[in-house]
């Protein structure tokens, strides 16, 4: 199917206007190439370093697309704030574009957010508002903010601006190496695969782009299988807390109509892939990277394109660094 | 021997050997780190400076090493094998990142390899160099010479861990690959700095290939700062007490070969303590790198403004990543900031 933008929340156009609002601030990770995973795969691997990102993720992209365009999206509000829930990598990522744009933010985050993670959102200028950890208490407290502040919310993974910004991990990949035919990402609430599958399939309409998901969070494989978006059934345990949210009403339509596939890894395969890339690629991951890493060294990947669709050049989006050590030693 | 410095045509040589072993990884250059928000010093915008970061430990073995073992062992197969029935016997002593290349290479080129190392080594440097194939033998560190001698007498090549003019040859190629990568002559180089071999062959290569303007720094622990001690005293050193966490910068004395080149072409030794190594350590880590101590001692020196004069391209060498997330974390508490 075409990649039509009609349907979408976004075209291509938005993604490479995208890039050019990004750019200044944003630095081109490189892909680099891992002999030993490659090895293992028996096809090119490359890494697409976001790990090393400024505020340690790919989140900044999507975060400064949302934060430069304020005035333009939200002209009837109050743009000189915006709100967020998150304790990960969009509440950084969001504190510090707000900080590059002039503008306030607060960041709502449970209690029992890890202290690292509230002093990296307060070292680049953002505000924490705790919250209790349920999802109900971080919507109560996000509307509160949004009552006293005024502003505007920018949801990690649905928000429009923030999907086109993580698009441009796709044109990056393709421009270092025009010769990928396939690339793989984790998926959460599928801000960054609907970004990089619309973006790439724009840009190289032959290339296969896929999911990765751990088998305890797999609302986008469910969906895919029974073409019709589907949640996670309750809060995922998974070692990968960066992807326990489910796809959303903005992603899922990309997602069902351009994305090749979506394979599942065990949490085990997840650790795995995570200790290999520490030992191997000497790149620090968090345990969300480790899943696009354990999907490539499925057999059921490599089964894929057995069938005569030889997929040689493989670019495997490491999307971040952010981990707590301390916590990683219970498993590694 | 006494001022013995590299031919170019031995750099050149040391060169092509790296160049066309399947070994020895083209490893990146990661550029302009300064824009991913890593910290590197200077006033609050860094002033104007551009750091640059080569990455040797994502070479194979996990530290630059593999490129002298190799120009090492390719020297040696060259000469004549009195017993071509049996596999050249070779010994060396190291407990670190020189014992894992040179076990290694021994598998690769078909060596019957000894590695000697003291008995205060962890079991799991043993366990490494073992899993290679490669003999293990320990003894109290005053012994570990006297070893070495007994093995050579039985017929075993000594093959130096750091001051052997062909290790400095194999080392040159990274002074000459990072300039190619940048793409034009670096202002600085800051380079970690243990027995000496690696600031050695990394400043005769960036000499060679016309660098003759870059000052080139070497960094070691201010508890082992043989090399800096050496300078200052005008000869190579020894230093018996030299100790530090990041153990592979303390070896207890500066190679000869290696003090020469220091002493032609290196602008100056800095020292940086174990607090600064440590904060290096764990800052290259919150921004994705996995980095050994040993290995983020020059990062530390720029961090920490230790070097004068820095300004413009500024490359720093991340000479080795082997390090364990748990022996990591107890790094990460004697961060000093």
């Amino acid at each position: 199917m075409a990649a039509s933008s009609r349907a979408y929340c976004i075209s291509y156009a938005d993604i490479k206007a995208a890039y050019e609002v990004v750019r200044p601030h944003v630095h081109m990770t490189p892909l680099m190439q891992c002999s030993s995973i490659s090895k293992l795969t028996g096809k090119n691997i490359f890494l697409k370093t976001e790990n090393l990102q400024r505020t340690g993720s790919f989140k900044i992209r999507g975060a400064l697309n949302a934060v430069e365009r304020l005035k333009e999206d939200h002209s009837n509000s109050n743009t000189s704030c915006v709100i967020t829930h998150s304790s990960g990598n969009h509440g950084q990522a969001l504190a510090l574009a707000a900080n590059l744009c002039g503008v306030d933010s607060y960041i709502v985050m449970p209690e029992t957010a890890p202290l690292c993670k509230k002093e990296a959102v307060k070292g680049y200028g953002g505000n924490v508002v705790e919250c209790l950890n349920s999802e109900k208490s971080r919507e109560e407290v996000a509307n509160q903010v949004m009552k006293d502040k005024g502003g505007v919310f920018i949801h990690a993974s649905q928000n429009p601006r923030v999907i086109a910004g993580q698009g441009t991990i796709a044109i990056e990949i393709l421009a270092a190496n025009p010769d990928i035919d396939a690339i793989i990402a984790p998926v959460g609430g599928g801000g960054m695969i609907s970004g990089i599958v619309l973006a790439a399939k724009s840009i190289k309409p032959s290339i296969k782009v896929y999911g990765a998901e751990p088998e305890e969070a797999k609302s986008c494989y469910t969906s895919k299988k029974l073409g019709k978006r589907t949640g996670n059934p309750q809060t995922p345990v998974t070692v990968a807390d960066g992807v326990k949210v489910s796809i959303g009403e903005n992603t899922w339509p990309i997602i069902r109509d351009l994305l090749d596939d979506v394979i599942t890894v065990s949490e085990d395969e997840i650790k795995a892939a995570t200790k290999l890339v520490y030992e191997r690629a000497k790149l620090v991951i968090e345990p969300t990277s480790g899943v696009g890493i354990a999907a490539v060294m499925k057999k059921s990947f490599m089964d894929l394109h057995g069938n005569g669709e030889e997929v040689k050049n493989v670019a495997v989006v490491l999307c971040g660094g952010n981990c707590d050590l301390k916590n990683m030693l219970e498993w590694y | 021997m006494a001022d013995r410095l590299l031919t170019c045509e031995e750099i050149d040589e040391g060169k092509r050997i790296v160049e066309s072993s399947p070994d020895c990884l083209l490893t990146p250059l990661l550029k302009d780190v300064h824009l991913l928000g890593m910290q590197v010093g200077g006033a609050s915008d860094g002033d104007g400076r551009k750091v640059h970061l080569k990455l040797e430990n994502m070479q194979t073995t996990g530290s630059f090493k593999i490129r002298g073992v190799t120009s090492q062992m390719t020297h040696l197969n060259k000469q004549e094998n009195n017993d071509k029935e049996k596999k050249r016997k070779v010994v060396t002593m190291s407990a670190g990142n020189y014992g894992k290349a040179f076990a290694f290479a021994c598998r690769k080129h078909q060596l019957d390899g000894t590695v000697a190392m003291p008995t205060t080594a962890p079991e799991s440097r043993e366990k490494i160099i073992k899993e290679f194939g490669c003999n293990v033998v320990r003894v109290p560190s005053h012994d570990l010479l006297k070893k070495v001698e007994e093995l050579q007498a039985e017929g075993s090549t000594f093959l130096h861990p750091f001051d052997d003019i062909n290790i400095i040859a194999g080392y040159a190629s990274v002074g000459m690959e990072m300039v190619a990568q940048l793409g034009r002559k670096p202002d600085v180089v800051v380079v970690c700095c243990g027995g000496g071999g690696f600031l050695a062959g990394v400043s005769a290569g960036l000499r060679r290939i016309g660098c003759t303007d870059t000052k080139i720094y070497g960094v070691e622990p201010e508890t082992a700062n043989s090399m800096q001690r050496s300078k200052q005293q005008n000869s190579a050193c020894q230093m018996p007490k030299a100790h530090s966490f990041a153990a592979g910068l303390a070896p207890q004395f500066a190679g000869t070969i290696c003090y020469n080149h220091v002493r032609a072409y290196v602008e100056d030794i800095v020292v940086v303590d174990e607090g600064q190594i440590a904060s290096a350590t764990r800052h290259l880590c919150e921004r994705g790198l996995f980095v050994e101590p040993s290995g983020a001692a020059a990062f530390a020196a720029v961090m920490f403004d230790k070097v004068a004069h820095i300004g413009g391209d500024v490359v720093i060498i991340i000479t080795g990543g082997n390090v364990s997330p748990s022996e990591l974390a107890h790094v990460f508490e004697k961060a000093s900031s």
